[in-house]
């Protein structure tokens, strides 16, 4: 038998500790306990068991055996923790400002890597998760190349029949919105998605109810979240039962399904078998119906290259040869699950995805907050303990051998420390409501036991305890005794207030970098908000039509919906503005190739009820049989042909249709993006408008709602009511940058906060170590401006340094920020001026407030100070 | 101060040094123990009550030989001392006077 070991790093780490010693025989028996163990239970069990008992053998008594602790340690203790009473009790402001300091900035540091932390964990949770890819399909055409997660439906299965490779595959839709119903009750659903019989072969939901293998196989199987079924079927079980989707399918429940894990790629609220869709026949071959993700999972030690190389060969006989005629070329990609939540894919995907960025952003956010935090922590207990040197030299005198001093001033600042982090966890725990309400994302409080972070924090008591301890440890207890007596501590070492302190620079230039930036981005989310789009958002409400039978019956409701008198207009689309436009190949007149236009299928009353103007030719018109061919186009599409008079030119897709108007460029996405060239219709796919806009002006808005809600009722009885406001949609297109705004708002504050904490004890400090000089200078005549000035100068040096760095670097990561909008206000110069101003002003208040106290001391009062 | 009072683990360790001698090591003492009692005894919980046993003067220890069984590392030998005897004698009448006040039909129940 092969003769295993002991973990190395346990092993040597036992020996270590018990080496040459008492106990040099544990080590020894822990090995002989390790072999026996793995004869009778196996090696694992034997490793853990090592590794567990190595673990126990930290006890008291070992390590004071290791360290040569003495009896007399428990002593001294008693009398460091009695010192450093003292000490924190006498110097109450400084202290607590250090502390309190140093404990902001561990919690806001805190929360953000638990916000990291959580984005990193993302799909994780599945066994095998890295050995799971998704297709991804890229399309190079003569216009550019793009690349798309949301596929069609025959590319996985037929990928597994060809390569062994892939053992399994599992489609899933993109979600999309409708409404469950039984009897007469009716619930809106969001997140509805079909997912193949494979899905638990692949994933790790968790079935609660139902069996795994076949609850998805045959169509029509739906799966219920446990909410949805509550709310369904209240306490009755559901298996077995019927519900009808958007009441037009009926659907048998087999089972009920646990909602995924917050920290999941694939979000649902009920799952329908995939072969539904092929019974309703819905496009699933190569290339039709662009609506599904799909998922494959290889076997293990695939080599991917090898298998991405056997990819063309497959297309060409299935897609590719077909698209040259259009001279549009496939090629696939297999993507790493765990990498998909922090990607970014210009073509659709999963709304619940994370921003690599907005990772870096937070991460380095987290770090320089702590940083400063630690730095002013270490910086104001050096500081202070300048003032220490007479109890040192004391100490000396009585017989403290150096050593004694080190773990005395290392005592003190693991203590302080350590309060500082208890505080910290309190912040967190208090504000744990407002913290997930304003970063819009909920911060699991598991992550606070998070192996990771606790050995993070760990590290940083330690550093930051180390790093203002060594000091004053090191350097001031090594000075010989009778030095230490005498030196006044005014002149003690490291006490020169008069020179730049690079941490003071360091704060203001963050604070600085951070004011500037805060206020540009606020700027652009203003600017978006308030620019003129081409259409008038305010006061529109918007209908979902659901089902092919609401659009059907769209007249009526219109009819309906027009009695009331606070509708000013109302007319129906198949997308809204806000989120962007389908995009389909079309031939317009003098071109050979098929140009990428987006398209909007509207009614007759819809560009006047969105304010949208015809600037050339004119509107669809009812009852107009040629209209129903006919197309609008907007200014775009005339700029890019060259028209000079487009009006009755063709446009082919499917046969020929004339240009009968041109509308006014609108932005039909979000700023982000440049408004291209578009069609309008008024033959919408599959016979379905989606939406109804409702332009309406009331004073009573509720009220106006529930009339058209009663008005819907009539003619849509079987259909629940769902509306929202497009403005708020057009407002939910910014979500992103306006977290992003308050995050760096609220850390801009912490910044200039804990900047502010820093200066102030600095500044009382060295107004403390100049109590003197003030008196004398008082004495012979210097008035209070030239004190303050005195003072201050050095500081608004810094300040000066600061901006030297701050304003050159903001505007370059703002110009970089800005350029993801394709409509971008210019950075002002003024914003710059005003954030140095800002900091500057803070900086002198903090400063003035002090200097104020001190001059207004009777300087015989001063004079006679230590 | 009285005689050291003894738990539980400590009288098992005792009674298994005094069985094992001259052979009683660490390992040893907890394989005995773990066999007879049929119990999971974690190493470093004999090691911990070994020690304490040592320092209240009821066994006395000496270093032996190293084995490559063991990594190479020494073994320590324990022996009971006097104390440790008067200890187990003790524990050992105690229990046999309360058992013997027991009426015979409690016995019974099983």
């Amino acid at each position: 038998m092969m003769k295993s070991l002991p973990p190395k790093w346990a092993a040597r780490f036992i020996d270590w500790l018990t080496e040459d010693g008492k106990y040099a025989d544990i080590a020894g028996d822990l090995h002989e306990d390790f072999i026996a163990n793995e004869e009778s239970k196996g090696i694992g069990y034997a490793r853990k068991k090592y590794v567990w008992t190595v673990l126990l053998c930290l006890r008291p008594f070992i390590l004071r055996e290791k360290f040569h602790v003495n009896n007399s340690q428990p002593l001294m203790i008693k009398n460091y923790w009695l010192v450093s009473r003292r000490f924190l009790v006498k110097n109450k402001l400084y202290a607590g400002i250090n502390i309190f300091g140093l404990a902001i900035g561990i919690a806001c540091s805190l929360v953000l890597m638990i916000y990291v932390s959580n984005e990193l964990s993302y799909d994780r949770f599945h066994q095998d998760s890295e050995n799971i890819y998704r297709i991804l399909v890229n399309s190079k055409s003569q216009e550019g190349e793009s690349t798309s997660a949301i596929i069609t439906a025959a590319i996985a299965p037929t990928l597994k029949d060809e390569l062994p490779e892939i053992v399994e595959y599992t489609r899933l839709s993109a979600p999309t919105d409708g409404f469950l119903s039984i009897d007469d009750k009716k619930l809106n659903v969001q997140d509805i998605l079909y997912a193949d019989s494979t899905l638990f072969d692949m994933f790790s939901f968790e079935l609660k109810k139902g069996d795994e293998s076949t609850c998805l196989a045959s169509p029509y199987s739906i799966l219920l979240t446990p909410t949805l079924a509550k709310s369904l079927f209240r306490e009755a079980d559901p298996i077995g039962k019927s519900v009808s989707l958007n009441g037009e399918q009926s659907l048998i429940v087999t089972g009920i399904i646990k909602e995924a894990p917050t920290n999941s790629q694939i979000q649902y609220s009920c799952l329908i078998s995939f072969s539904t869709l092929e019974k309703e026949k819905y496009f699933l071959d190569w290339n039709g119906g662009w609506n599904y993700f799909a998922y494959v999972k290889l076997a293990g030690q695939t080599d991917i290259k090898l298998l991405q190389s056997k990819f063309p060969a497959i297309l060409d006989i299935h897609i590719n040869n077909m698209m040259k005629q259009f001279q549009i070329v496939w090629s696939l990609e297999l993507q790493p699950l765990l990498d998909v939540h922090l990607s970014t894919l210009e073509g659709g995907d999963w709304a619940n995805k994370g921003s690599r960025l907005l990772i870096y952003v937070f991460a380095s956010i987290a770090i320089i907050t702590l940083l400063m935090a630690s730095i002013n922590f270490i910086n104001l207990t050096i500081t202070q303990s300048i003032s220490r040197l007479k109890e040192i030299g004391v100490r000396k005198a009585i017989g403290a051998n150096q050593k004694m001093l080190v773990m005395q001033f290392l005592f003190e600042s693991f203590l302080y420390t350590i309060i500082a982090m208890a505080l910290a966890f309190l912040i967190i725990i208090v504000f744990y409501n407002p913290i997930n309400e304003f970063l819009g994302y909920h911060l699991d409080q598991i992550y606070l036991s998070n192996l990771w972070l606790t050995l993070i924090i760990a590290v940083v008591i330690l550093l930051v305890s180390i790093g203002s301890g060594a000091y004053p440890a090191f350097y001031l207890s090594s000075m010989s005794s009778l030095k230490s007596l005498k030196s006044k501590s005014a002149h003690g070492p490291g006490s020169k207030p008069r020179r730049i302190d690079p941490l003071v620079v360091f704060q203001f230039f963050i604070s600085i970098m951070l004011i500037a930036s805060t206020w540009i981005i606020y700027n652009q989310l203003q600017f978006v908000q308030s620019r003129s789009l081409g259409y008038a958002k305010e006061n529109v409400l918007v209908v979902r039509l659901n089902s092919k039978q609401a659009s059907k019956n769209i007249r009526n409701l219109k009819n309906e919906i027009f009695k009331i008198p606070e509708v000013v207009l109302a007319g129906a689309s198949s997308d809204i503005p806000g989120s962007g436009f389908t995009a389909n190949g079309y031939i317009p007149e003098g071109q050979e190739l098929p140009l990428m236009l987006h398209v909007l299928d509207i009614d007759d009353s819809y560009l006047e009820t969105m304010d949208m103007d015809i600037i050339l030719g004119r509107n669809f018109a009812v009852g107009n049989i040629p209209d129903k061919t006919s197309f609008l186009v907007n200014e775009s599409l005339v700029k890019t042909m060259g028209w000079s008079d487009p009006i009755g030119k063709m446009i082919n897709r499917d046969g020929e249709h004339a240009i009968i108007g041109v509308v006014r460029d609108f932005n039909y996405a979000s700023l982000h993006e440049v408004i291209e060239p578009m069609v309008f219709t008024m033959a919408p796919w599959q016979d379905q408008y989606y939406y109804l806009s409702v332009r309406i002006q009331s004073d009573d808005l509720p009220a106006s709602i529930e009339k058209i809600e009663s008005a819907w009722q009539l003619i849509n009885a079987t259909e629940p009511f769902e509306f929202s406001f497009l403005d708020q949609e057009f407002d939910m297109l910014y979500h992103q940058e306006q977290q992003q705004a308050k995050l760096l708002l609220i850390f801009a504050v912490l910044a200039i906060l804990i900047g502010s904490m820093g200066l102030f004890g600095i500044v009382s400090f060295s107004l403390k170590q100049k109590t003197k000089e003030i008196g004398i200078r008082k004495v012979l005549g210097a008035s209070a401006l030239n004190l303050i000035l005195g003072i201050s100068k050095v500081y608004i040096l810094s300040i000066i340094v600061a901006s030297a760095l701050a304003v050159p670097l903001s505007s370059m990561i703002m110009r970089k920020w800005l350029s993801n909008f394709y409509y971008r206000i210019e950075i002002n110069p003024v914003v710059f001026i005003f954030s140095v101003l800002a900091a500057l002003v803070i900086a002198l208040v903090i400063i003035n407030i002090h200097t104020l106290l001190a001059i207004r001391k009777n300087p015989s009062e001063s004079l006679k100070y230590e | 101060m009285g005689r050291a009072s003894i738990g539980e683990l400590e009288e098992l360790l005792l009674l298994g040094i005094a069985s094992l001698v001259p052979e009683a090591y660490g390992f040893a003492i907890k394989s005995l123990i773990q066999e007879r009692a049929n119990r999971d005894i974690n190493l470093s919980a004999v090691h911990a009550a070994l020690y304490r046993l040592e320092k209240k003067g009821l066994i006395k220890s000496q270093f032996g030989e190293s084995t490559s069984k063991r990594g190479g590392k020494k073994k320590k030998y324990f022996e009971i001392t006097a104390a440790g005897v008067a200890a187990i004698r003790e524990s050992r009448e105690i229990r046999n006077e309360l058992w013997s006040g027991i009426v015979p039909s409690v016995l019974n129940y099983a």
